[in-house]
């Protein structure tokens, strides 16, 4: 797909911070223009500081937003230098931010979603949740992270009237095992095929285990990946992942800022 | 108001702020953001004969005020980039300066004569110089090469011709000279330095390709000198390009002799950043009475 939708940049003012864990932080941010328009599983570039280290703007999930306060919240863990620096942002401090980016997730006719959230991966499936009519979807939701910690808004994730498994690495929440475990025990069990769809978004290891298991189950997915950025906006062509060679025009790679972040199931080589 | 036009050969710029080759796209990218109108140029990607998926994943690390890259220009070929980029870009009234590499001379004739075909396009920069690429940085290294190129596309063109060098040289006045004494019209400078970075807990290269080209304000210092060094072998107009990210930058390329310059790196940055940098240059320009840019080319003073 070509992206074409209005797109974004200014200094935006960081309205409220919230520290989730010890790695995690929350915050809210004002940029009407985007509220309006963004969808979920798009994302942003956010320029963490006006100097030379860190260089590059990094990409941020969105998180939700709110189109009537005019304001945009990111969700993120503090991987390296440019995410501590972002923590550290005071409620009245100014940041750059570029977007909205990328593409959406697409719901038509789909009636079973199995939503598959990994980690940092775990914002886009918030986003879309808090935007569709959840009583019209039947839902199962899988939501997996290292630990405790990361295992993002789970409390809001409980309060909703929805079926969900939880699942660590360490047993410090839900089951021991890998999200993909559970996942699976679902799909064994049955569904609609033509009108479900997995949609999932994590680490490449994990949407890789999506992917052959949503092949191997005949059930639709849309999976959403993260790579290396530079731009966003399609002009360093850096953030590449390769495609199936069976695709349509033949391309060898897919340029994730512009064409994804979000393929269909067969799309790409994880 | 100060005059900001630039003259590059025939070329005149309306101002001396553009935006280079790989970092700019096919333009219509960044113009979702802003009217690139306003730019004094823009040098499209390379493009080359056939259609280039470009190097595999990946293709990006950042470095200290810097950016590695082995992209191993990625374009959509000139039968796409004539069909599907050309309409936009010829709907500008910006000057579009297009970017072109082969693997031969016969390959950049080739490119010259198909897009001499169309309308819209104000002159070429000669792509003598990609790290990423097999033969790219022959013809940069070896001035008879360099020469012979800038030759030929000057048989089969009127439009400014204008070599990009690398610095991955010993001795850059001497290219500069060679393409000088074959026609060139101007000379863009410089292209990415070979650089590599190890991520220690894997002992793997950052990039896939191993090595690839540095660019961003860490070479500054070094495009500056050789920016330098080719003002003092050639007369023909300089295109600084190297880590430009302000006026405070751009001032210093043009003060040394470069006539205009190419934003890079600093619009994955900030897209914004060209146009920001060129209201700065006005202003700068009013605030010290100059009443043409052109004052400040070649002003160094060094005694």
């Amino acid at each position: 797909m070509n992206v074409s939708h209005p797109l974004f940049q200014r200094s935006c003012t960081l309205l409220k911070s919230t520290q989730l864990s010890s790695k995690t932080y929350q915050q809210e941010y004002v940029f009407p223009e985007l509220a309006k328009i963004s969808k979920p599983g798009q994302f942003v570039q956010i320029r963490v500081s006006a100097e030379y280290s860190p260089l590059l703007p990094r990409p941020f999930s969105i998180l939700n937003v709110n189109a009537n306060q005019g304001t945009l919240t990111v969700l993120f863990k503090i991987f390296g230098e440019a995410t501590e620096i972002l923590s550290r942002k005071l409620e009245g401090e100014t940041v750059e931010i570029l977007g909205p980016l990328g593409n959406t997730f697409e719901l038509n006719r789909i009636k079973k979603l199995f939503l598959v959230a990994g980690g940092v991966g775990i914002p886009p499936i918030y986003y879309l949740l808090q935007t569709i009519d959840m009583p019209r979807y039947d839902i199962s939701l899988f939501l997996g992270a290292a630990t405790k910690d990361d295992l993002f808004l789970r409390e809001e994730f409980n309060n909703m009237d929805i079926e969900k498994s939880f699942s660590t690495d360490d047993g410090s929440y839900g089951t021991k095992t890998l999200i993909t475990v559970p996942l699976e025990d679902a799909l064994k069990r049955g569904f609609s095929s033509s009108k479900a769809c997995i949609l999932s978004c994590g680490p490449m290891p994990m949407l890789a285990e999506v992917q052959r298991l949503a092949q191997k189950y005949k059930v639709e997915a849309q999976l959403s990946v993260e790579t290396i950025m530079a731009c966003g906006i399609g002009i360093c062509q850096g953030c590449v992942v390769p495609l199936h060679g069976n695709t349509k025009d033949a391309k060898k790679y897919t340029l994730v800022c512009v064409d994804g972040p979000i393929y269909s199931r067969d799309e790409l080589i994880l | 108001m100060s005059d900001l036009s630039v003259n590059i050969g025939d070329l005149r710029l309306a101002n001396p702020i553009l935006a280079a080759s790989g970092t700019f796209g096919y333009g219509s990218e960044v113009a979702r953001l802003y009217d690139v109108n306003i730019l004094g140029g823009i040098v499209t990607k390379t493009i080359t004969r056939a259609q280039r998926p470009g190097n595999p994943p990946d293709r990006l690390a950042e470095t200290p005020s810097g950016i590695l890259n082995s992209i191993g220009l990625a374009n959509v070929g000139i039968d796409n980039f004539i069909s599907d980029k050309l309409p936009f870009l010829r709907s500008l009234s910006t000057s579009v300066i297009v970017n072109i590499a082969g693997e031969s001379i016969d390959d950049f004739l080739f490119l010259i004569d198909r897009l001499e075909e169309h309308q819209g396009i104000d002159g070429y920069e000669l792509n003598l110089s990609c790290p990423n690429v097999a033969g790219g940085l022959d013809f940069g290294i070896d001035p008879k090469l360099a020469g012979k190129i800038v030759k030929e596309t000057k048989k089969r063109s009127k439009k400014c011709i204008i070599p990009k060098l690398t610095p991955n040289i010993t001795d850059i006045a001497v290219i500069a000279k060679a393409v000088e004494d074959n026609g060139a019209d101007a000379i863009s400078l410089i292209n990415t330095i070979v650089g590599m970075s190890v991520n220690v807990s894997t002992k793997r290269p950052k990039l896939g390709e191993i090595m690839g080209g540095l660019s961003g304000p860490a070479i500054r210092p070094v495009a500056l000198a050789m920016v330098y060094k080719a003002r003092k072998a050639v007369k023909i107009p300089l295109i600084g390009i190297g880590g430009i990210s302000s006026v405070n930058d751009v001032l210093e390329f043009l003060i040394t002799g470069a006539s205009a310059v190419q934003i890079g790196t600093f619009n994955f940055v900030n897209p914004k950043a060209p146009i920001e940098i060129l209201k700065e240059l006005e202003q700068y320009l009013e605030t010290n009475n100059f009443t043409s840019v052109k004052e400040l080319s070649g002003s160094l003073i060094t005694r």
